[in-house]
């Protein structure tokens, strides 16, 4: 076998190892923004005691976009969005401008929901099959939060989650998740976040 | 050599992934260690941040900083050095590929990573910095980083709980961490069962992985959880134990996707003794698939460490062969991990990840002290279950937040645990004045166990204690009982009181450079110490005392002259007498025995009808007495602080309105007069006499 023809043959063979290696991909497993990108998310919030509909509560999406680098694949954040609840305690949230420009393996967004006070979504529920942005497609879904009676639930429930894993950028990019936490923060006996210094 | 250089370009190319627990999977162990750890409680008792781990520093809350490190930590190329191979021959031969990458374990200790670098001893600078730097935004930038590097150790160790990192595996997209990330997202409520459960004792690592002998190569003691050396590749129910290496536990009881009973391989890189076949048997387990239950047959591990969970499927040709009556030593039969399978691998081996790491991050903070005392006597206590030997060092905090050493309090000590060295001087800094008086922050740097370059912070409180002592000018003599205070100056605020004792003495707190001392009643004024034996009368005029002003023991001699009134008083010449008395109803009376039995008797009565004393600077005028009155004050009674300072001088003067009657007669020893008096004077007038002050 001739040299260039052994150095092809090696090529090849590598090439199909990763096609068989992308098939270990379970069905139902594909996190990735797919042909129906770009259609509005929805949902409802409601206490999950009373099941009365919690407006003002904070719903960010967040899509991560993979980096793939030698031995390695990476994610980033790509975009973030925000929107609040309105009186019903519904959330339309669109999302073409973000989803259709979206580069390639470019995920699934992922969501929070958080209104001082409650339980943040999903720390505190147990989501169906599916990846979370899929709750949210077509007619949406309704989500259920408790509402948190002490102070170290409501620490605990703060601690769940940051605005910097959603954003570099919070007091910019997610003003009023910023609000609602500065308002739980203050609530609960701590200092509201000083404005980062990059921001 | 051309077939080479395309090979690794091609592998470079490839988008092999070998992926640690993703970006937000990591995110999230973090997350959960932190709070199971004690850094929150440290950082309020210890630093006297009262936000704690939700403390805000440049805009991000500490945890964050924490998260944001465990997420970073897996930039390009970083990542290349996140493996370790416990079984390898020598650390340096342990990471990925052998020497692909650092071992996750050198690379945590290796402060020459990158630019910026976050090893260990980075995190380290890191808080001594956030402990000492002068600015306040230079320490906040530093406490920052320094979170972020722990961030990046705790995902060095969590990375250590994923099988490909321990059994040096540079796998292929769907993996199990893939897996673990997206049950993340699709059943929040399983993982967070998994991150935050209680692991079984084994799940926590025995606190003895900090005293075990150190790899020269990686010295400091965290290495050790990730490898203590104790698993050989021979002895797999070693790693059951709570005393084991993270990747020591991985690497023998798990499989990742490209290593699955490689006990055979020749490659020593990707040879593990363990799990291998005789470490299984073959089970048939109800799965859900699509909706419907169906038989899967899996490989339950049952001997040779740890036990109890599906540790892979059997092959997916494994009824192929079976029925086709194929040889299985001819056509081998490949296992498989499936989602199933990576539930149980979670189950065991998150949870791992969240104890180690937060033995990680407590460890790093481990450090305790107390301090207690005061200025003139401070003691350092070593609160740490470790030995401590380095130097301790206070700092404290200017009003512009400029923090600065106070000088000469450094000490260079060698503490076993709760061992306390005592009797320390500090000379409270007053140049520039401190912006909390009395607060300061104590940092240890030197060998904390055996690690040698360790870190302890501690704010403590140091009362400074003035112990002033009276003596009385003339002679020496202590003033015994008299009342003490220590005032602010620039607030005004008594900071203490106190009463001087036998010895003149007494005991008071003080803010150096800005106390001034009010001696109440020593004379019969209030009287502000100006210094030496001068006084004022106004706090404006007091001296501010300074360190300089005390002694070694914190003592500050002052010396009084206790002054009184002097003015001129005739003498009248009948009684010999003095002619006026500042006695309102005055009377006085004395007999002579004479030489022929007689009594030469003096009676005198002195009434008053005003004494006033009026100063002659400023015109004040005091009222001594009146006719009513039970008696007359002193004249020193409208004396001033200042009037200490004159002592000799006239001061003012007394304007008086007197009488008096003064009687000499011979009497026989009952009292009875022997004939007229020898002589009788009544006086009443006006007078002006002057008054001296002077120290009797």
């Amino acid at each position: 076998m001739s040299r260039w023809l052994r150095q092809i043959t090696v090529c090849m063979g590598l090439l199909v190892g990763c096609a068989s290696a992308w098939a270990q991909m379970p069905e139902g497993w594909d996190r990735l923004l797919g042909p129906g990108r770009g259609r509005p998310y929805r949902g409802q919030i409601l206490d999950s005691e009373t099941k009365a509909p919690l407006a003002g509560a904070v719903v960010v999406a967040l899509w991560r976009r993979e980096r793939v680098y030698p031995f390695q694949v990476n994610t980033e954040r790509y975009a973030v969005r925000e929107t609040v609840t309105d009186s019903d305690g519904r959330f339309l949230m669109e999302v073409k401008d973000i989803e259709e420009g979206a580069p390639r393996r470019t995920r699934k967004p992922e969501f929070l929901v958080f209104l001082p006070g409650y339980g943040a979504f999903p720390h505190r529920y147990t989501s169906p099959k599916g990846f979370l942005a899929e709750l949210f497609e077509g007619s949406g879904t309704t989500v259920e939060v408790p509402r948190l009676e002490n102070r170290e639930d409501r620490l605990s429930n703060l601690s769940s989650f940051g605005p910097h894993s959603f954003s570099e950028k919070p007091h910019k990019e997610l003003p009023r998740l910023m609000r609602a936490i500065d308002e739980e923060r203050v609530a609960l006996g701590l200092r509201a976040y000083p404005p980062a210094e990059k921001e | 050599m051309m077939y080479r250089a395309l090979l690794t370009v091609l592998l470079l190319l490839l988008p092999i992934s070998a992926e640690p627990y993703e970006v937000a999977t990591h995110e999230e162990l973090v997350r959960a260690a932190t709070r199971r750890s004690s850094v929150d409680q440290m950082l309020k008792d210890e630093l006297g941040l009262q936000d704690g781990i939700r403390n805000a520093i440049r805009g991000k809350v500490l945890e964050t900083w924490l998260v944001e490190g465990g997420a970073n930590e897996d930039d390009f190329p970083r990542f290349l050095n996140h493996f370790h191979n416990p079984l390898a021959t020598t650390w340096s031969q342990a990471g990925l590929g052998g020497s692909v990458g650092q071992s996750a374990i050198l690379w945590a200790q290796n402060p020459s990573q990158s630019a910026p670098s976050w090893s260990w001893q980075d995190a380290r600078q890191s808080y001594l910095d956030a402990l000492t730097k002068a600015s306040s935004a230079d320490r906040d930038k530093s406490l920052a980083a320094t979170f972020e590097a722990l961030g990046r150790q705790m995902h060095l160790v969590q990375d250590a709980a994923s099988p490909a990192h321990a059994r040096n595996d540079p796998h292929v997209f769907f993996n199990y961490e893939t897996a673990i990330d997206g049950l993340r997202i699709r059943e929040a409520s399983t993982f967070e069962r998994w991150r935050d459960g209680t692991p079984d004792a084994a799940g926590v690592p025995d606190a003895g992985w900090r005293s075990l002998d150190s790899n020269p190569l990686a010295p400091i003691a965290i290495a050790r959880l990730v490898d203590t050396d104790r698993y050989t590749g021979a002895n797999p129910s070693l790693t059951t134990g709570a005393l084991i290496g993270l990747a020591e536990y991985t690497n023998a009881n798990f499989f990742s996707e490209d290593r699955i009973f490689t006990e055979n391989d020749v490659n020593p890189q990707t040879q593990f003794p363990f799990p291998r076949r005789s470490s299984v048997l073959e089970q048939d387990v109800d799965v859900h698939v699509g909706g419907a239950t169906v038989k899967r047959r899996y490989l339950i591990k049952n001997a040779d460490g740890a036990t109890g969970y599906r540790i892979a499927t059997v092959g997916f040709l494994r009824e192929y062969h079976r029925r086709s009556g194929l040889d299985l030593a001819r056509f081998r039969e490949t296992p498989a991990l499936d989602e199933t399978v990576y539930r149980d691998y979670a189950e065991r081996l998150v949870p791992r990840a969240v104890t180690y790491s937060t033995a990680l991050i407590d460890y790093f903070f481990r450090g305790r002290m107390a301090a207690f005392g005061n200025d003139v006597a401070f003691t350092i206590q070593n609160g740490s279950e470790e030995a401590m030997s380095g130097t301790f060092t206070l700092y404290y905090d200017d009003a512009n937040d400029t923090r600065r050493p106070v000088p000469g309090a450094s000490w260079t000590q060698s503490l076993g645990p709760n061992a306390l060295v005592t009797d320390l001087r500090v000379t409270t800094p007053t140049s520039p004045a401190p912006k909390e008086p009395g607060k300061y922050m104590l940092v240890f740097r030197g060998a904390l166990g055996s690690e040698t370059e360790a870190v302890v912070g501690k704010q403590v409180a140091i009362e400074s204690v003035l112990v002033p002592r009276l003596l009385r000018r003339k002679d020496g003599t202590p003033i015994r009982g008299s009342s003490l205070q220590a005032i602010d100056r620039v607030t005004g605020q008594t900071l203490s009181s106190g009463t001087t004792d036998q010895d003149g003495k007494a005991r008071l707190t003080w803010r150096p450079g800005r106390t001034v001392l009010l001696i109440p009643a020593a004379n019969v004024f209030p009287m502000y110490w100006a210094g030496g034996a001068l006084f004022a009368s106004q706090a404006e005029g007091a001296r501010v005392i300074q360190p300089a002003d005390l002694d070694a023991q914190g003592q500050v001699t002052i010396t009084i002259p206790v002054i009184d009134a002097q003015w001129p008083e005739r003498t009248e010449e009948c009684s010999g007498q003095p002619q006026f008395a500042h006695s309102p109803q005055g009377f006085f009376r004395e007999g002579t025995l004479l030489p022929d039995g007689t009594i030469d008797l003096v009676t005198v009565t002195y009434a008053v009808n005003l004494i006033t004393f009026i100063r002659d600077d400023d015109g004040r005028e005091t009222i001594l007495c009146g006719s009513d009155s039970g008696q007359c004050k002193t004249p020193a009674a409208g004396f001033v602080a200042e009037d200490v300072n004159r002592i000799g001088q006239v001061v003012g003067h007394l304007v008086r309105d007197l009488s008096s009657g003064h009687l000499r007669q011979i009497t026989n020893t009952d009292g009875v007069p022997l004939g007229p008096p020898v002589c009788f004077n009544n006086y009443a007038e006006a007078d002006v006499v002057g008054v001296t002050v002077v120290e009797p």
